[in-house]
């Protein structure tokens, strides 16, 4: 048995301890937040909070994660004050950043963590913190929304 | 109580909203299906397939199209709320059942998974609207909530994990496990259409498993031996003595003496579609009473009615047994009208029944097993008339190497006979006002499997990109000392010069691309219809090409004679 807090409750898992986290969430704790784009830490699609920290989760086995904290997309929402939604998925609705939205879950998990290291990020601080990949393309309008993010996160209404 | 509109419906009762709405129903009723088409609950009335009523006071609408970006749902929605003077958050989506009604007439006609002009009118509505008052999509896509084929989630779940055939048009004829018995979590191995499943409670276990414990045989497909410098022989020689499957010309050909011509040759190569949601379908058979099956598929798919389709061939069943369920997709750009996933889910499916069962594939088998974008080699001319005191661009001639997805795409999924005709958009005419223009496109045939793409014609047959980016290259050349750039110029001034009206005209029953732009040139602001047109025909082309290589779909070659 492996315990784990994930969105601040705690769970228990009865996996093999070098499952990755990702498929745990998805198979074992019915999380299908953290999506599967790779299996090999290139796409980003699977990112998470552990213990604060964006990690992707196809690529940490669960026996690893025994007794930390996993926040999802799923425990982002209500973090963060109007209409339960945090200012990261505030700024990506009112760009309209998501086109199929697969790989919107990973960006805006490395966006919120990205914001807490470098509240005011440049473009270049944006590109190389948020290495994930969109197949549809959304870099520029996700771009956007990170400096929007921020000014929210500044004060901004 | 007000009489509003979807109370006058629902209760029957004749207003003046409902002439309204019923006249703006009755009008195209036939495509628009019968009042019990579109699955109804006691608690709901139908208009027809596309609107119900609940009593609640929601209005329901079907919104059959795929959703992987385009904004349909909301745009259909939004639609729907305006004329029925409904509150937005009284509009709910459901996904309709299948009938022809919900059939993508764009598909049907053309073999195409989408159209650019699709593309335009849906998605600018669509993005007008969703700014105005927020997706219906947007809030589910940022909180984790929109469920794609990946995340359905259904009592009893069993995933799988399939290792596709080595070569193309292989499959499994055998396999042997490695340490004599399934390991805990595993329940069954299933060959499958073109490749092996592994089926079991978590799919990571399963895709293991075949990595590590099975030994599967092998038969070869036609072309076990294929390679990529074997393949662009084959398409060189194509290129000088193949036979064209099509010739197209138009305009005349100048037959003056004093001809100099410039040629060069692209070559595109095999693309994978690669979906940001790796490819995957869920199917579940059950028996609903004695001897009597249903077949439920949950999956992204770009063409419901063909994955019913292949779903009921593949399940022995009538169409009328199997619903189709399509989920949010992770992405499509052609990919997902193929019927492949579905024929192994339901493989699956028939060796558990009762499970449902989730095939999912993994990165790797999806680049190793994609419909390919086809590989391409084309050979662009053009012809400089000499005799003047200034060069002039006489004709353009285009021959081209490449397989057909419309010749494979009908043959694989529904099994209709080749007809050995290019890919429609390939051969489409070119957007500039040539004097004269040739085209031969040559089919190659050849088991590598090839498919719709995205993008659709400036992609097709090393197209529009090859032909952009030869004219930026033609006009950056020289015939002796004369620089061509004023005669490719001129092409693009004569086109600009025409009134709107003989323009249209000039397009009329032309490609569908070229109607796409010339409605995007109509709108201010919008450049889509020129921008491209321009940068390449002015020296910037140039620029382009040489900071971009292969950027637009080709890449260039020598330049003889310059
Ligand atoms: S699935 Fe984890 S990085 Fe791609
Ligand atoms: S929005 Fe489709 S992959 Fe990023």
């Amino acid at each position: 048995m492996i315990l784990l807090t994930v969105n601040g409750q705690a769970r228990q898992v009865d996996a093999e301890p070098d499952k990755p986290l990702l498929w745990v969430l998805r198979e074992d704790l019915n999380v299908v937040g953290p999506k599967f784009g790779c299996g090999v830490a290139a796409c980003g699609a699977c990112t998470v909070h552990i213990e604060g920290q964006p990690v992707r989760s196809c690529a940490i086995a669960v026996g690893d994660v025994g007794g930390k904290s996993v926040i999802t997309i799923e425990g982002l929402s209500g973090s963060g004050g109007e209409g339960g939604l945090h200012a990261v998925q505030r700024a990506w609705i009112e760009n309209q950043v998501p086109q199929c939205g697969y790989c919107q879950p990973g960006f805006i998990m490395a966006t919120v963590a990205l914001l807490k290291v470098k509240p005011k990020p440049s473009d270049q601080d944006i590109d190389d913190a948020l290495n994930n990949i969109c197949r549809c393309g959304t870099y520029s309008a996700i771009r956007r929304a990170v400096h929007r993010a921020a000014a929210i996160l500044g004060g901004a209404p | 109580m007000t009489f509003t509109r979807r109370k006058a419906i629902i209760g029957g009762i004749v207003g003046g909203g409902f002439l309204g709405v019923g006249f703006w129903f009755a009008r195209e009723r036939d495509r628009l299906g019968g009042r019990t088409l579109f699955n109804l609950k006691p608690s709901e009335a139908g208009l027809n397939g596309w609107v119900k009523i609940n009593r609640d006071d929601s209005v329901i609408v079907a919104v059959p199209r795929a959703e992987m970006g385009q904004g349909v749902q909301t745009a259909l929605a939004m639609l729907v709320a305006e004329e029925m003077e409904a509150r937005w958050d009284q509009i709910r989506i459901e996904d309709p059942p299948e009938d022809g009604v919900y059939r993508n007439i764009d598909i049907l006609v053309d073999g195409l998974p989408f159209s650019p002009e699709e593309a335009g009118t849906v998605v600018d509505v669509a993005h007008w609207m969703a700014g105005k008052l927020g997706g219906v999509l947007g809030v589910k896509k940022v909180t984790g909530a929109a469920t794609f084929g990946i995340d359905v989630r259904l009592p009893g779940l069993l995933y799988a994990a399939v290792r596709n055939a080595p070569t193309f048009g292989g499959s499994a004829t055998a396999f042997n496990l490695k340490q004599g018995g399934l390991p805990e979590g595993v329940e069954k191995v299933v060959i499958v259409p073109g490749g092996i499943a592994a089926v079991g409670k978590s799919w990571w276990r399963a895709n293991k498993f075949l990595d590590e414990e099975v030994e599967v045989q092998w038969h070869a497909g036609p072309e076990p031996k294929l390679d990529s410098t074997t393949l662009w022989e084959r398409y060189a020689q194509l290129l000088e003595t193949g036979e064209p499957a099509l010739t197209r010309t138009s305009g005349n050909e100048s037959k003056s003496e004093k001809v100099q011509t410039l040629t060069a040759t692209y070559r595109a190569p095999y693309l994978a579609h690669a979906p940001m949601e790796p490819m995957n379908c869920t199917a579940q058979i059950r028996e609903h009473e004695a001897g009597k099956r249903r077949l439920e598929i949950w999956m992204p798919n770009q063409s419901p009615t063909l994955m019913r389709l292949a779903a009921a061939n593949a399940a022995g069943l009538s169409q009328a047994e199997v619903t189709v369920h399509t989920t949010f997709l992770g992405g499509g750009f052609g990919r997902r009208a193929e019927v492949d996933l579905v024929r192994q889910a339901v493989t699956c499916a028939l060796a558990l029944p009762g499970r449902p069962v989730q095939v999912l594939w993994s990165r790797e088998e999806d680049i190793r097993h994609d419909v390919y974008r086809p590989m391409a080699l084309a050979r662009w001319r053009a012809d400089l008339d000499t005799s003047g005191p200034s060069l002039k661009l006489a004709g353009v001639a285009k021959r081209q190497v490449a397989q057909s997805p419309t010749d494979q795409f009908p043959a694989r999924t529904i099994g209709l006979p080749a007809q050995g005709k290019p890919e429609g958009n390939a051969v489409e005419n070119p957007p500039y006002a040539f004097p004269a223009y040739r085209l031969d496109a040559i089919v190659a045939d050849g088991s590598v499997p090839v498919g719709f793409w995205r993008s659709v014609a400036p992609s097709q047959g090393a197209g529009y990109g090859g032909e952009g980016s030869w004219l930026g290259h033609a006009a950056a050349g020289r015939v002796g000392a004369r620089p061509c750039v004023a005669s490719i110029v001129r092409i693009d001034r004569g086109a600009s010069l025409r009134s709107r009206r003989g323009r249209r005209q000039d397009l009329a029953g032309e490609a569908r691309h070229l109607r796409h732009r010339l409605r995007a040139r109509r709108q201010p602001g919008d450049r889509a219809g020129t921008d491209g047109e321009r940068h390449y025909l002015r020296p910037v082309g140039r620029t382009l090409w040489r900071d971009h290589p292969g950027r637009r779909g080709g890449r260039a070659g020598q330049l003889p004679g310059l």
